[in-house]
């Protein structure tokens, strides 16, 4: 079941509950004081009744007189109460009045048999009786120990006013719960909307639109939940698109190896087959042998650097010395000789005694990298240059440079800017992307300045 | 139709764009090989006679898959030979029109046979091939040395022309089978044998259809 309806009910009912409750009370309450107030106005009526009839009786002593009397009275009264006369005196004097005047609705047998409760020793006792579902009060007064006045007085206006007044608060209680339950009807799905509408946005980001935001718009716990779900959220969808962005990169990395894996397979798989199966000339048969021999040494090539990559991403620890940039210098320059004099270009140092904590040889790998990619970048005869600074080392080549929308991509494994010249020069891709591990194993940025025509500058700060 | 079929090679690693054309030239295609996109497509603008194009979808410059139009205005029919083996570049390659699509790495004489197909397809393939001293025609089925013709049962012409059509090149005896008699032949390779016999026999090429130890037999030239 709904919240809402919950909450509606369990109000609707409590508050029936107390109001009924509360109804029942004063309705007891006020019925009880009615019937008080009623049966004082009676009992006083009463009081007055019997009073000038005793007075009356006083006078006329005579028994005829009496009784004549007596009749009189009843028949004065009896249109307007329900009275009945009745003798309980002695015997001796009962010729004429052994008679009973009875104009209530009970036998004076009953009557005389009644438990009368008197208010505070008083002569005019009462009881309260009950026949049919009216109720009444009968009061009884002696006098002169010879007639027992009775008179019953039927409590049916009182009744009827307290019907009357139950239909009344009945219809107000119910009335006001009504009204109440509407107006918390309109409050409750007031304040539960923005419930509503937080479920829907959980479902559409549960089926993958992490985009989804809620639109906060109070600041109670609701708001402080829909607050909550937005951080979630943000927390969810960033989290799920560097997972797909690692998995992208993933894809990419095992797509770009099958591939350089697969094409010196092929050209080696295929000059195999050739040798063994076609006749060829002695020419093209060493022309084959050859290409043989350069595939797989690029193989070879390829498959050290993976294992380089791997190595360094599997968290060794690395030893780091403090080392004067001079030596690194000394032994890029040492490792680059032969090609920088098959291209005919110089290498330049310029250090000022700098000294930075590295692992010697993994760095001078990286600068034989970089002054590698300078080279092939440059035309004969240029230079490459080498230098220290602050903390810094700084690799300069004047050639081709790099498309700036490429310098992002270019540290990417596998990734080449230009691929037939890199493939020429036996080259894979992998080369910067190595460089970029010992890079950060080293806590080192690189930075990429160049410009098309003019050349490239690699930076390598050490934080 | 006679002479040579030309056959247009766009690949950019040179290692595998000579090999096949190593193993083309052997087998009687002339070929011409262009390792750029663009460049290629440059040079079709001076010269398209070619009877077939063999392209590497992954391209500097044009790409294959843009080359192929070009291929589809000059009526050159393309095969692709690709390292992409992803269910998406093949049906892109096929549907965008071209002829077969082959995955790197490649065996030489499956590429021979479906490069053969799509000539065939495209009538671009001689009915006769002259090798040695005999003069083969696939139209009549019939063999010609020296001028005078040699009588030869069906599976033996077959057989002849399987080996003249791969020349130099040698088929091993169960591609032989599945060539001549078809994959569905429960029959042994001695079949093979026999035949070879027959035809060094009647032809007396006993000195040109070499057996070469572990590969096969080959027709040299």
């Amino acid at each position: 079941m709904k919240l809402r309806t919950k909450i509606l009910w369990i109000s609707c009912i409590a508050l029936l509950a107390a109001s009924l409750f509360g109804d029942a009370l004063i309705l007891r309450i006020t019925g009880k004081s009615l019937k008080s107030e009623a049966t004082i106005r009676a009992y006083q009526s009463f009081y007055e009744m019997t009073g000038e009839l005793e007075q009356g009786l006083i006078r006329n002593m005579d028994a005829d007189m009496r009784s004549v009397y007596l009749e009189y009275y009843f028949k004065n009264l009896k249109d307007d109460y329900s009275i009945c006369f009745l003798w309980v005196g002695n015997t001796e004097e009962t010729n004429e009045i052994r008679q009973i005047y009875n104009h209530t609705a009970l036998s004076a047998g009953e009557l005389s048999q009644m438990d009368f409760k008197s208010y505070e020793g008083d002569d005019i006792t009462y009881v309260d009786y009950s026949r049919d579902n009216t109720d009444y009060v009968i009061f009884r007064m002696n006098i002169q120990d010879k007639i027992d006045v009775y008179r019953v007085v039927p409590m049916a206006e009182v009744q009827n006013n307290v019907r009357r007044l139950t239909g009344y608060i009945l219809a107000i209680t119910f009335g006001v719960a009504g009204i109440t339950m509407l107006v918390l009807f309109i409050i409750l799905r007031h304040i539960l909307q923005p419930l509503q509408e937080l479920n829907e946005t959980t479902k559409r980001l549960a089926e993958g639109n992490y985009d989804q935001r809620v639109v906060i718009r109070r600041k109670d716990e609701i708001g402080q939940l829909e607050e909550s779900f937005n951080k979630m959220a943000e927390a969810v969808e960033t989290s799920t698109r560097s997972l797909e962005e690692s998995e992208r990169r993933k894809t990419l990395f095992m797509g770009n190896l099958t591939h350089e894996l697969k094409t010196p397979m092929t050209a080696i798989s295929g000059y195999a087959q050739t040798l063994l199966s076609t006749k060829i000339s002695r020419e093209n048969q060493e022309a084959a042998l050859l290409y043989i021999y350069e595939e797989c040494g690029r193989l070879e090539r390829l498959s050290k650097k993976m294992m380089k990559l791997l190595e360094l991403d599997q968290d060794e620890s690395l030893v780091f010395v403090d080392t004067p940039v001079s030596r690194l210098f000394e032994a890029a320059a040492k490792s680059c000789e032969v090609i920088l004099r098959e291209k005919q270009m110089t290498l330049e140092c310029i250090e000022h005694g700098e000294h930075f904590p590295m692992e010697l040889d993994l760095m001078t790998d990286v600068l034989i990298n970089l002054i590698d990619n300078g080279i092939k970048a440059s035309d004969s005869g240029g230079k490459i240059i080498l230098r220290a600074y602050d903390n810094c080392i700084e690799v300069q080549d004047f050639g081709q440079g790099i498309p700036a929308e490429e310098q992002e991509k270019i540290m990417e494994p596998f990734y080449m800017v230009d691929k037939s010249r890199s493939r020429k020069s036996g080259g894979a891709g992998l080369g910067l992307a190595l460089t970029a591990m010992i890079a950060k194993r080293h806590n080192i940025s690189i930075r990429i300045d160049s410009k098309e025509g003019e050349g490239t500058r690699i930076i390598l700060q050490f934080v | 139709m006679s002479g040579k079929n030309r056959i247009l090679i766009v690949e950019d690693e040179e290692a595998i764009a000579k090999m096949i054309a190593m193993n083309l030239e052997v087998s009687n295609y002339d070929t011409q090989i262009y390792y750029d996109g663009s460049e290629a497509e440059a040079a079709l603008s001076r010269d398209h006679d070619y009877d077939l194009a063999l392209l590497d979808v992954m391209l500097p410059g044009k790409n294959g898959f843009e080359l192929l139009e070009v291929m589809k205005k000059y009526g050159i029919p393309v095969i692709f030979l690709t390292a992409k083996d992803d269910l998406g570049s093949k049906i892109q390659g096929l549907k965008g029109g071209a002829e077969d699509y082959i995955v790197k790495p490649f065996e030489i004489l499956e590429l021979l046979v479906r490069m053969e197909k799509v000539l065939a397809r495209a009538d671009k393939l001689s009915h006769t091939i002259k090798i040695l001293n005999m003069e083969i025609n696939f139209e009549e089925h019939s063999v010609k040395q020296d001028g005078r013709e040699v009588i030869l049962k069906p599976k033996e012409f077959e057989l002849l022309s399987v080996l003249a059509k791969n020349k130099n090149i040698a088929i091993s005896r169960e591609n032989l089978l599945r060539m001549v008699w078809g994959i569905e032949y429960m029959g042994e390779t001695r079949t093979v044998d026999v035949h070879i016999g027959q035809l060094r026999k009647k032809l007396g090429l006993a000195d040109h259809i070499k057996t070469i130890s572990k590969m096969g037999y080959r027709l040299e030239e």
